[in-house]
This record gives structure tokens, C-alpha cells and sequence, in this order.
């Protein structure tokens, strides 16, 4: 299937790419082009190799080799960092290495020569780290093997680093400093890992604290390269087992990041900062933390390595913000942290509040209490670990995650909630492991036996439900039909359960007879299973249940006087009774009999249940008790939302319900958001805020927390008027979002969900909702609408992200040729142009080059178009920036095509000089361009008019 | 964060801005976004060797007053069964051997931390010689080395599903820790391993010598303070096991008797209450001795009514025992069908004794293959390769190995490394034990 999929790629790419008609030299870069774009965008190694091969076989010669062997050393080592198969990886990273020594020996003055001993030493430094952590989970010879491969590779690419920075100087330009400090932060690199691999490793460890010193210097301690500097300085110091100076360098990288205490984030103004510059921010704060957390675990301060975890946990948590796997690697170092540390957490996870407590009565003198308030550090430890897991699926990640969750559960004198062992078990299962998942079932089974009646209760039935399962799924039909009837013998009670533990025992037993040939113990068994299933299906003996059932027959044709007539039958001596009430309160509510239903409810809620006498002590009248009050409560609410506009009365009834009735997912949510409700009218946005997210954590799925978040939306934007802020427009997008991912596909809404996005400068958010887009409305008007209005804005938003190629394939079949009788919008014309030609951004002084896909053919195409799109800003008006600006992009087109046909050079020369001439008297500073435009782009005419002389 | 050492930050050294500069923050989304690509490299290949760490500080659980289990980290600088000194930031703390709980080893030689990994991927018999390697290297601790020797003989032990010399192995290992270090805080542990070596490997008497010994040291008249009286009563049952199976049936109840009786005062004053638990699920298993001697007397409808008695008790020690036996009688007695049944309840069930749960895997084993089932055979089969592979330190293993020879059980290697246990046999000190061997050497 990619084979045939990459064929017809290739052929559709052929077609759009260079033709016989070029010369010999441009389509040799159109090929190696392309079989970059291959590896790159694909990963088509083997496909990238034919195109490179037919080249070669083509005969190149002079530059042309030269671009040749470079394109093969990126092939290779493009795919090599992003490979997750190991072998796959190793094998690419060695041709890739293999490539560049062959490509520095055979063109030793290619004009390309020092970018491609920096990509080299970058590659080497990238493969050591490979190595190293190979090196990490092997043993004996093997591990010796890879060692020998890390000092044989690193020592090659080390003697390069000295001679690269050295070659230097210390007066060069901005963009040779930056190269500079990357080139020593990768000697530095380079250093330590020898070091770790060296039998002798004092040298190198100097060596590296010698050049990440120097480079902090250089840089200066706050500037990025100087907080890597002192990343790799805090991990070299690891190695060496100093620890208090690790700690001091991470800490300090950590606290510039995102300042640990709230008065330093007020000082660099954190609350005003935009999502993105945070998330930015938040990404340096995860790359130390594991290392920061390991040191003070193995300092010997385990409680500084939860305050620094709780740190980056809570910024995630409050700010909204997204986890790396870096970030991923830090909680299980903080995991670990809490496990040594032991202790308690209190405050709120989704409020990213948490604060770590050496006891539980230190946590409850700060004021943390409740369930949702407070937990074990164990508890923390293993929900991170279980985080952790559930997100890596299928990764190195999850191997470690899993390490974690076993070395905690297995820790003495730990005790872990039969909740978390049981979620761990369901994971063992889910993920068919399933002799460690019957060894996780019993071993909660094991713990079962030291809990109350209430967990047992809770967890036996469900427990031994999966464990026969387990055994099922082994072909050990014996042991869980055996299982299934352990659990509804010994643990019935569980109404989610016992059906399907009957069911399960009946239908074990019922093969078990067939493969004894009808043995009479079988036989015996299917009938003791067949009554089972039978109990546990029909009505029991109570005769307020028979009464109950008459009822809801005829509640379910609508007969609501009969009904109640029946439910009042119910004796109060029945466990149904209370059910029977407020069931009967229920009939009044659908006569519209509003006041008498509410009376009723009343009553029993307020009356009945609080009186003494009416007391309950047995698990099932405590449920059914549950079950009338939920109900009872919920109508109270409802009628006074509804019928009587009565918000205090609905907010006092619905206030926190689903924790009250935790099993309620039917009312729960409708309560909820008829709380949201009752607050909004209240004008109490802030309570309907925090109803909200109490939907989301606890009614994720369901439509009306969909709605809710749209309530919440729309007063959002009324708050925000005709210019939110860049906060306001995340938020508006991401409450939208919950609302679209909760409702039926709506183009619309997709779409103001996009431009939310789109406007908040959100791009990876943005392009998950457009390409969403792009894959559900495939027909009628929508289809055509994705055409017109989605693709374009998808390639904007990858042109965004520096996606240039996949830029290109989304715009490029929406651009005609120009002399067609088919138009583009000059927006989406304009976007496609700068997919081919790239650009110029950064600074005045220092002007970046970001390359487009270019291709002769493109390009020409290209520079018709931004001819087309001159004349169209001509119509309005010329002379202007926006005027200028395309004169610059075209002649910058001109300047990419000359780098394939050099006579396109003066055509940019001359669009160039005509400006000078016509526009500035001959001024080839263009100074009233700087004056009318700003200095940036009258240094980018500068630039290119030199580039192009 | 008042948990943090630095409320602000500067470095060694150095003077320090606070506020990152324009600069910085400028050039901060590039070399973020350059950085996070290498992490999301480092995601399926690259991860920091600190994570891995072979150096870091050891840990002694101990329990306090009040029962919590605390822990403190440092350099363990001694570990008898009188106490454990730990230096910590330059001073030292002693903590009474009875209060400890465990003591992780952080710093660990290479081998100890490769043979981790080697039992990690199953292979015990490389595990065992690197252990064993560790616990000759004179440049470490003596308290490393006596945890080092101990983890040879229990990797020994797991190899022996494999290679039935390697119980010959374990127990030299066993017995060499007795002599090298007969002060180690892991002496109680490492005898309780001797027993058991012995017995897999084949000699039961020796193996009812060494529990009975342990068993008096830790539970008798005068019993040693740091010896834990779960390990001693588990040690007392041993015993009486390998009496019956050493064929000194009336020894062997008469021990059983004593445990009997001598528990209900023990469990009184038991405040731990997952100990009081392991106490009176032995104190079940010892009530049922007496059938299991009847059983080996061939006294099948005695030993019927026995355990008939027994096979609906609500202590699922108990229960399971007495369908063990119950199980076993109808074994003998050619009622296979029965013999399934009662068997398979204890194989799906038993979450109290993995040597009972293996013990009656390959007696279902037994009787699938008496059985004129369609799926007898394989099923019989199925049973012995789950013995083997997760049960391979239980004494049953020694008959699944005979079965698997007459059956011809295919046998994807040697044990699986992920089933729980390292050799004993229920309730707490069981786990302990296996827990002990998941958490050393592992961070």
C-alpha cells in the first residue's frame, strides 16, 4: 500500500515537476529536491535512494556530485532522527554518518563545505545520544559493543567540533555566534556522553564544564544558549555525582523559565503573557525537570524534587498548557519523587493548585479536605505513572511508565487504593496481557480481604469479573467459569455486574458440559447457572417491586394516574418504598401538577429522610435510598429552574450533585447544567465557570457539557467584544471546541472554531480543526466549501508552522496555471506563491532566508502570479507597503529561480533597479522606503539587491 | 513551594539576573522548538541516563510509632539484624533492626544493576552469576555484597524450572550467605531461602531442619527480636511440609498442632494488621495439616470428611487448603471429575499461597489427563506450562517438570521474570519478600 501510494506520488509529483525541457542542471536539483521531500515528508527512504540512484546513473559531475553526496547524507540522517524502530534507526544513522565522511573527503571545497561539517557534528551528537540510551537497557557484551560505537563516533565528530568553533571569530555576526554556541553546546554534549561511557572520564567531564562555561560566558547566563549550557553543566554534574551543583544549575534554568514563586511570575508579568510565548517558556521548564527531580532525589531531597514536580504539574494544570514527552519524563521522576517523599497532596489538580504535605494533619491544618482535595503522594504518584502510560502507548515511554507503576504498588508498606490497582489491572488486560492481569486481579482480590464491606462491595464483583475474563481469553474455560461463579456466589450485590457474572458462569459452564460430553457435575452446574442468570434477571420476591414494575408499565404509556395508583401501593415496610415516593412525586410532575410534585419531593427529602425514625442501616435500602433521593433532588431543582425561575433555590438543590450522587450519569448532567444555568442568569460567571469544568472532569462526553461550554462561550464573547485579547480568543476556541467535539459536525461551527484558532495565532490547534475538516465534509456544498475556504487557511496555517512542502500539497491543486480560464482568490494565490518562493523574515539586521519548494517550473508559475497579484495591489493603490512588499517577494522569486537559471538574476536586478531609478531618484539605500515602511524592509531590498548584483 | 531549596535562584559562583533578558526571550521559541524536536527524538530513543541511576541513595523503610512506614535516604553504612546505620548530609542515624521494614540499596556495582537486567528478561542463570559476581566484589559494602549473595541463590531458584541443578546452586548460595554473613539484617531471609533450596532440591529432611531452626529463632521460647514472626510461623509451616513430603507424617502433625496453637496468642497481639491477616491464614493452613497427613497416610475418607468440613470456610486460606486436599483425595481416589472441580477452584481462586495455586495446577493437571474430555490434553498441557513458566520456585515444580517430560509440554524457555514471587510461599511475608526484589537496585 505505500508502495502504491508513494508510486502514485511520484507520478503526480513528476508531473508537476521539472520536465524534459530543463536544463540537465536544474533538473538534477528538481530530483535531488525531490527525493529530499521524499524522505523528509514520507519517510520513503528506499523511494528516495531510487531517485538519488537514477541520478547517479545519470552522470553528474563537478557541483552537481557534490549536491548529490549531500542529499544522500540527509536522506539518510533526516529519517535517522525521527525512526522509531531501533534497528531501522541504527542502520539509517550509520549510512547517514557513512554518507557525510564521504561527502567531506570528496569535496573538501564545496561552497557547502562548513554547513555540512556542522550538520555532521550535529548528527554525530544526535546518534550518541541514540547510543547512549540504547546503552542504558542492554548488558554485558552488547552493551560494551555500544559503548565501543559511542567513543569510535563521538571521537570523530569531537575532533571536528574543535576545529568548526575554533574557526569562528569572536567579532562574526549574529547568525555565526548562534552556530558557535549550537556547535559547542554539542561538543559539550558530545563530552559528557564519553565521559559516561569512559573508564577514564575525568578529562572529558573537565573538558565539557570547561566548554559549557565557556559558552554561558559567551552568551550570557539568560540567554537560551546559555540556560542549555547550564542544563548539560546540572546533568555533567549528575554524572559526577554532584548533585547540590546539578540542583544549582537546573534550579536556575527552571526558576528563569517559569519562576517556581507567584510574586517572580507576577514580576515578568506571567498572567499577561500570550498562550503561546508560555507554552514556549513551559517547554525549557520540562526539558530539566526530570534531571532536576532525579538530583534532588538522589541529594538526598526527595520533598524539593515534589516541590519542583508540583511546580511544572501545576503551571501545566492551571495555564492549560500541553506536555512533551520530556514533560512526560519529569512526572515519572516526579512519581518517584512522591514515592520517596511519601506524604499527602492537597488542592484541586484542574486548578493547578497542588502542595505537598509531610502528613495528613499538616495538609488539614492548610485547609485541605474532601475527596477531591486531598490524596496520598501514593495515590499522585501512580495516577501520574498511569498519566504517563496512557499517553505513550506503544513507547519507550510507556515501558518506563510501567516500571514506575510496579515499583510503587510493589513497595512495602505502600498502601495504594484498590481504585488505582484496579485501573492498572484493566490496563494489563485491556492491553491482553493476560497473565500479569489474572496475577494484578488476584492481588486485589488479596488486598479485598483487609478493606471494608463498602469496597468489597464495590470492587469484588467488577474484580472477579475481569479475572474471568482473563482466564477466558487464556482458554481456561474451568477456572473462569469457576471465577464467574465466585463472584456472584461470594460478592453479589453489585447491579452493574451480577447479570454479567450469571451470564458469564452460565455460558462457561454450558461449554464445559459439551467438551465433558454431558458429565453430570456440568450438568449440575449450567442448572445452578441458569438460576442464577434467572435471579439476576427478573423481578425478586419483594412484592413492592412486582408493584414497582406494574407501575413503570403503565408510566411507560403515559397512564401517570395509574401509575401513581400503584407506586402508593407500595408498603412502607418494602426497600422499595422510598422509591415507590418519589417515583410516585414523578407522575404529578408529568400531569404538570408542578406545586404537588415539588410538595411531595419536599417532603421526603427534607421530611422523610432527615427524620430519625426513617433510618436505614442495610446496603440495599442505603442504595434504593440513593436512588429516591437523587431523583427527588433533581426534580426539586429542575421545578424550581423551570417552572418557578427560582436560581437560589436551583443552585442550593444542584450544587456539587454528581458528587453527592456520583452514580447518577443520567441527572448528573442535566443538573449540572441547569446549575451552569442558574448561575449565568445570576450574572455568577466565575460559579458557572467552575460548574463547567466540573462537567468536563466528570461528564466529558456528554452533549450538554457541550452546551455548557457554549453558555459559557457566549458570555465570553460578550465580555470580549469586537477585539478579544490573544487569552480570550484561546478561550473562545477552546470552549467552542469542547461544544463541537460534544455536537453533530456543523461547518460553521468548525469553521469559527478555525478562525478562532486562526486569530489566537494558535496553528497546530488550528490545523488539527482544519484538517478535521478536511476529512468530514467530503460532499455536497460542504466539500465545495472546504475548497474555497478550509484548504486555504490550512495552507496558511502550515506555511505557519514552517510545514512548507505540505503547504505546497494542500494549495497547490486550488492554483491554476495563470493563463487558464480557472481563478484562484489572489489570498489563497498569494499563500500558494510563497509555499514556492519561501521568504525573508527576523530582524533588520538579521535576515532569515525561510526556502520554499522552489522547482523551475513552480517558480515561473510563481513569478506570473506575483506579477498578477502586483497589478491587483496596483488597482487599489501603488506605491504602498503592501505594493512594496509583493515588488519584494517577486523579485525574491527571481532570486530563488537564478539559483536554476541564473539568467533570472536580472530580472530581479532590473525589478529592483527600476524601483531605485523610477521611485528614489537612483537612492540605492532606499531610504524613503525605510522612512515610509520601516527599516526591515528596506534592509531585505538591500539584501537582495546585493545578493542579486 | 516552600518545599523548594531556592525560593530565588543564582548560581555557584556567579551573579545571576533574574528577569530573562529581551535577547532571550526573543531567541527562546526557535531553541525550544530545536530542543523539543530532540525530545520528541528522545521520546522512542534518547532518555537521560539519570533516570536510570545506579547511584542513587540508599533507602531504609522503617515504621514508627504509630505504624507508618517512613523512609530515609542516605548511605547505609551497616545493616545487622540489631540495627541499620545510615549516614545522612555527613551524620549518622541508627534505627532498631525491628522497626525496619526494608532497605533499598541505591548504589549497587555494575553487576548487581546488569543482573537486574538479566532477570528482568528471564534469564535467571546470568542474572544469578552476575549477583554472584556483585557479591564477591570486595571494593563494595558488606551489607550490598550479603543482599548480592541472597539474590544469587533466589535467581538459582528461579532458574531451577529450567535446569534442575540450579536448585543445587541456590542452595550454596544460601548456605555460603549463612557463613559470610551471619550478622546481615537479610539472615532471617536468605535461611528462609536455604529451606526452600533444600527442598526443591529434592532434600526434604534438611529442608524441615533449616525452616524448624529459623522457625525457633524467630517464634520460640526466646525469640530474636529482628527476626519478623511472620517469616518464622511461614518458616514453622515449611517445616511441617517438608516433614509429610520427607515422609514423617506424625512429625509433622504434631508440628502442625503447635503452630495451631501457639498462633491465636501471637495474632492477639499482632498490631499490624496485614501481619495479623498472614497469622491467621497460617493458623488455617495448620488446622488443615492434620488432613494432609491422613491424605498421606492414604486415609482418603477420613481425609475426605476433613476437608469437606473445611471447603466452604469464609477465610480463604482456609477454604483453599481444604479444597487442595479435598482435591487431591478425590485425586486418589480416581473421582477426577471432582478432582477438577475442587482443583480448578483453587488454581482460578487462590490469591493467599502461590504454592497451593501452583500445587493444585498440576493436580488439575493430573486429572484433565485422566479425563476423557475432548480438550483434555491440551488443557492438561496448558496447566503444566503455567507452572513452569510462572510457577517455577514452588515445590510443584519438580512434578509439573516430571509431567511436562510425559506430556511433552513445549516450553517457550526458561521463566517468564514477570510472575510474582522469589520463593515463598503465602501471605505477607511472601509479598515482602517479592516485593524486596522488585524495588532493590531498581532506580
Amino acid at each position: 500500500m505505500k508502495h502504491l501510494h508513494a508510486a502514485l506520488l511520484l507520478s503526480s509529483l513528476a508531473l508537476a515537476g521539472p520536465l524534459g525541457s530543463q536544463s540537465s542542471a536544474t533538473k538534477t536539483e528538481a530530483d535531488l529536491a525531490f527525493a529530499l521531500g521524499l524522505a523528509e515528508r514520507f519517510k520513503y527512504v528506499d523511494l528516495a535512494e531510487g531517485v538519488l540512484a537514477e541520478v547517479d546513473a545519470r552522470g553528474v559531475s563537478g557541483e552537481e556530485r557534490a549536491a548529490l553526496d549531500l542529499a544522500r547524507c540527509k536522506v539518510y540522517g533526516g529519517v535517522a532522527r525521527r525512526e522509531a524502530n531501533p534497528e531501522v534507526r541504527e542502520d539509517l544513522f550509520a549510512k547517514s554518518l557513512e554518507a557525510y565522511r564521504t561527502f567531506l573527503d570528496r569535496h573538501p571545497y564545496a561552497d557547502n563545505i562548513t554547513a555540512a561539517r556542522r550538520e555532521y557534528v550535529d548528527l554525530v551528537n544526535a546518534y550518541g545520544h541514540v547510543l547512549e540510551s540504547q546503552a542504558e537497557d542492554q548488558v554485558g557484551e552488547e552493551a560494551e559493543a555500544t559503548r565501543e560505537k559511542i567513543r569510535t563516533e563521538l571521537e570523530r565528530g569531537l575532533e571536528l567540533t574543535g576545529d568548526l568553533i575554533g574557526s569562528i571569530a569572536a567579532d562574526a555576526g549574529e547568525v555565526e555566534k548562534q552556530a558557535k554556541h549550537r556547535l559547542m553546546l554539542s561538543r559539550g554534549q558530545m563530552l559528557l556522553t564519553l565521559a559516561k561511557v569512559s573508564a577514564e572520564p575525568t578529562f572529558y567531564f573537565a573538558t565539557a564544564e570547561q566548554t559549557l562555561e565557556d559558552l554561558a560566558l559567551a552568551a550570557g547566563d539568560t540567554s537560551v544558549a546559555g540556560l542549555q549550557a547550564y542544563l548539560l553543566l546540572g546533568e555533567v554534574k549528575v554524572a559526577q555525582e554532584q548533585y547540590l551543583e546539578a540542583r544549582d544549575f537546573m534550579e536556575f534554568v527552571a526558576d528563569i523559565a517559569v519562576p517556581s514563586s507567584a510574586g517572580a511570575r507576577s514580576d515578568i508579568g506571567w498572567g499577561d503573557l500570550p498562550a503561546e510565548v508560555k507554552q514556549q517558556r513551559f517547554k525549557m521548564l520540562e526539558l530539566g525537570m526530570a534531571p532536576l527531580v532525579n538530583a534532588c532525589i538522589a541529594s538526598g531531597e526527595a520533598p524539593s524534587g515534589v516541590g519542583w514536580g508540583l511546580h511544572m504539574y501545576n503551571v501545566r494544570n492551571a495555564d492549560g498548557l500541553t506536555f512533551s514527552p520530556r514533560g512526560d519524563l519529569a512526572l515519572l521522576s516526579l512519581a518517584r519523587a512522591l514515592l520517596s517523599a511519601g506524604g499527602h497532596i492537597g488542592g484541586s489538580l484542574n486548578q493547578g493548585d497542588l502542595r505537598w504535605f509531610p502528613s495528613e494533619e499538616d495538609m488539614a491544618a492548610a485547609g485541605f479536605r474532601g475527596r477531591r482535595n486531598t490524596r496520598s503522594a501514593i495515590d499522585l504518584a501512580l495516577g501520574l505513572a498511569q498519566e504517563v502510560n496512557d499517553r505513550n502507548r506503544g513507547n519507550t515511554l510507556q515501558i518506563r511508565a510501567q516500571a514506575v507503576i510496579s515499583e510503587i504498588t510493589d513497595r512495602p508498606g505502600v498502601v495504594v487504593s484498590p481504585a488505582v490497582l484496579f485501573e492498572a489491572a484493566q490496563g494489563k488486560y485491556y492491553s491482553r496481557d493476560y497473565d500479569d492481569a489474572v496475577t494484578a486481579f488476584l492481588e486485589i482480590r488479596d488486598r479485598l480481604d483487609t478493606q471494608d464491606e463498602a469496597t468489597r462491595k464495590e470492587y469484588g464483583a467488577r474484580t472477579l469479573h475481569f479475572l474471568a475474563n482473563a482466564y477466558n481469553r487464556m482458554g481456561r474455560k474451568l477456572e473462569a467459569g469457576l471465577t464467574f461463579r465466585e463472584a456472584i456466589k461470594r460478592f453479589e450485590g453489585d447491579p452493574e455486574y451480577d447479570p454479567k457474572n450469571a451470564s458469564g458462569y452460565l455460558s462457561m459452564m454450558k461449554e464445559l458440559r459439551s467438551t465433558s460430553g454431558q458429565a453430570p457435575q456440568f450438568v449440575d452446574l449450567v442448572k445452578d447457572a441458569e438460576n442464577e442468570v434467572i435471579a439476576h434477571q427478573l423481578a425478586d420476591a419483594d412484592p413492592g417491586k412486582i408493584l414497582i414494575d406494574q407501575g413503570d408499565r403503565r408510566y411507560s404509556t403515559e397512564d401517570f394516574e395509574q401509575a401513581r395508583a400503584k407506586y402508593l401501593e407500595v408498603d412502607s415496610g418494602s426497600k422499595y418504598y422510598e422509591k415507590a415516593l418519589t417515583k410516585a412525586a414523578l407522575t404529578l410532575y408529568k400531569q404538570g401538577r408542578f406545586d404537588d410534585a415539588r410538595a411531595e419531593f419536599e417532603a421526603y427529602v427534607d421530611e422523610y429522610v432527615t427524620d430519625a425514625a426513617n433510618q436505614v442501616t442495610d446496603d440495599v435500602r442505603q442504595a434504593m435510598r440513593r436512588e429516591a433521593r437523587a431523583m427527588a433532588t433533581f426534580y426539586i431543582g429542575r421545578i424550581a429552574f423551570d417552572k418557578d425561575s427560582d436560581f437560589d433555590e436551583a443552585i442550593r438543590r444542584f450544587t456539587d450533585y454528581h458528587e453527592r450522587f456520583p452514580s447518577q450519569d443520567s441527572y448528573g448532567p442535566i443538573a449540572l447544567y441547569k446549575l451552569l444555568e442558574a448561575h449565568l442568569a445570576k450574572d455568577q460567571f466565575a460559579e458557572a465557570r467552575t460548574v463547567l469544568d466540573q462537567m468536563i472532569e466528570t461528564f466529558k462526553s456528554h452533549s450538554l457539557t457541550g452546551r455548557g461550554a457554549y453558555k459559557v462561550y457566549q458570555q465570553v464573547k460578550l465580555a470580549a467584544g469586537d477585539s478579544p485579547s490573544r487569552d480570550q480568543l484561546v478561550e473562545l476556541a477552546t470552549l467552542l471546541g469542547i461544544y463541537n467535539s460534544l455536537s453533530a459536525p456543523s461547518f460553521a461551527n468548525w469553521r469559527a472554531e478555525s478562525n478562532l484558532w486562526l486569530d489566537a495565532e494558535e496553528w497546530t490547534q488550528a490545523e488539527a480543526v482544519l484538517r478535521r475538516m478536511q476529512t468530514t465534509f467530503t460532499e455536497g456544498e460542504d466539500a465545495a466549501n472546504v475548497t474555497q475556504f478550509v484548504l486555504p487557511d490550512l495552507g496558511k496555517v502550515l506555511l505557519e508552522l514552517g510545514q512548507i512542502p505540505a503547504a505546497f500539497a494542500v494549495l497547490d491543486p486550488l492554483v491554476p496555471d495563470p493563463d487558464s480560464d480557472q481563478k484562484a482568490s489572489l489570498v489563497t494565490v498569494q499563500l500558494w506563491c510563497r509555499s514556492v518562493t519561501g521568504w525573508l523574515e527576523g530582524s533588520a539586521t538579521n535576515i532569515v532566508e525561510v526556502p520554499g519548494v522552489g522547482g523551475a517550473e513552480n517558480l515561473a508559475k510563481a513569478s506570473s502570479y506575483w506579477d498578477k497579484l502586483i497589478s491587483a495591489e496596483e488597482r487599489n493603490d501603488n506605491w504602498t507597503c503592501p505594493w512594496y512588499e509583493l515588488k519584494l517577494m517577486r523579485a525574491y522569486n527571481f532570486y530563488q529561480w537564478s539559483r536554476v537559471d541564473s539568467q533570472q538574476a536580472t530580472y530581479g536586478l532590473r525589478l529592483i533597479e527600476d524601483l531605485i531609478n523610477v521611485g528614489f531618484g537612483g537612492d540605492r539605500d532606499m531610504t524613503l522606503i525605510g522612512e515610509a515602511c520601516g527599516d526591515t524592509l528596506r534592509r531585505r531590498f538591500t539584501w537582495l539587491l546585493s545578493k542579486l548584483t | 513551594m516552600s518545599s523548594l531549596r531556592h525560593q530565588s535562584t543564582s548560581l555557584p559562583g556567579r551573579s545571576a539576573a533574574l528577569a530573562p533578558n529581551a535577547v532571550a526571550l526573543a531567541a527562546l521559541g526557535r531553541a525550544v522548538r530545536t530542543l523539543a524536536l530532540l525530545a520528541l527524538a528522545g521520546a522512542h530513543v534518547a532518555l537521560p541516563a539519570s533516570a536510570q541511576g545506579k547511584n542513587n541513595p540508599d533507602q531504609v523503610l522503617h515504621k514508627n510509632a504509630k505504624g507508618t512506614v517512613l523512609t530515609w535516604t542516605g548511605t547505609v553504612a551497616e545493616a545487622t539484624l540489631d540495627k541499620v546505620t545510615l549516614t545522612i548530609d555527613g551524620g549518622q542515624r541508627t534505627i532498631d533492626g525491628k522497626d525496619v521494614v526494608e532497605v533499598l540499596y541505591g548504589t549497587v556495582p555494575a553487576a548487581m544493576a546488569e543482573a537486574r537486567q538479566y532477570r528482568n528478561r528471564g534469564d535467571f542463570k546470568t542474572a544469578a552469576a552476575k549477583y554472584k559476581l556483585a557479591a564477591g566484589d570486595a571494593s563494595v559494602s558488606e551489607a550490598v555484597r550479603a543482599r548480592a549473595r541472597m539474590r544469587a541463590g533466589e535467581m538459582f531458584l528461579r532458574d531451577g524450572a529450567s535446569d534442575p541443578s540450579s536448585f543445587t546452586l541456590a542452595r550454596t548460595e544460601a548456605e555460603s550467605f549463612t557463613k559470610e554473613f551471619p550478622s546481615s539484617r537479610d539472615l532471617p531471609r536468605a535461611r528462609y531461602l536455604l529451606g526452600r533450596a533444600q527442598r526443591l532440591s529434592g532434600d526434604a529432611a534438611a529442608a524441615a531442619a533449616t525452616y524448624r531452626s529459623l522457625a525457633t529463632d524467630a517464634t520460640g521460647e526466646t525469640p530474636l527480636e529482628s527476626y519478623p514472626r511472620v517469616l518464622g510461623f511461614q518458616a514453622a509451616l515449611g517445616a511441617a511440609d517438608a516433614l509429610l513430603a520427607a515422609g514423617d507424617g506424625a512429625a509433622a502433625r504434631e508440628l502442625y498442632l503447635n503452630i495451631d496453637a501457639s498462633l491465636p496468642a501471637i495474632i492477639a497481639t499482632t498490631a499490624d494488621s496485614r501481619d495479623a491477616l498472614a497469622l491467621q491464614r497460617f493458623q488455617a493452613e495448620a488446622r488443615l495439616g492434620e488432613g494432609f497427613v491422613m491424605l498421606a497416610k492414604g486415609e482418603l475418607s477420613q481425609a475426605r470428611t476433613f476437608f469437606q468440613g473445611q471447603a466452604n470456610s469464609d477465610n480463604p486460606a482456609q477454604r483453599f487448603g481444604a479444597l487442595l486436599g479435598l482435591g487431591e483425595t478425590h485425586l486418589a481416589d480416581g473421582k477426577y471429575r471432582e478432582a477438577q472441580l475442587a482443583l480448578g477452584e483453587v488454581a482460578a481462586l487462590d490469591h493467599t499461597n502461590r504454592d497451593r495455586a501452583a500445587r493444585a495446577l498440576v493436580g488439575l493437571a493430573k486429572a484433565l489427563v485422566a479425563l476423557p474430555d475432548s480438550t483434555s490434553s491440551a488443557a492438561a498441557k496448558e496447566r503444566i506450562r503455567i507452572v513452569l513458566t510462572r510457577y517455577g520456585d514452588t515445590p510443584a515444580v519438580l512434578e509439573a517438570a516430571e509431567m511436562a517430560r510425559k506430556l511433552q509440554v513445549d516450553l517457550p524457555g526458561s521463566g517468564s521474570g514477570s510472575g510474582s514471587g522469589s520463593g515463598s510461599g503465602s501471605g505477607g511475608a511472601a509479598r515482602a519478600a517479592d516485593q524486596a526484589d522488585n524495588a532493590d537496585e531498581s532506580r
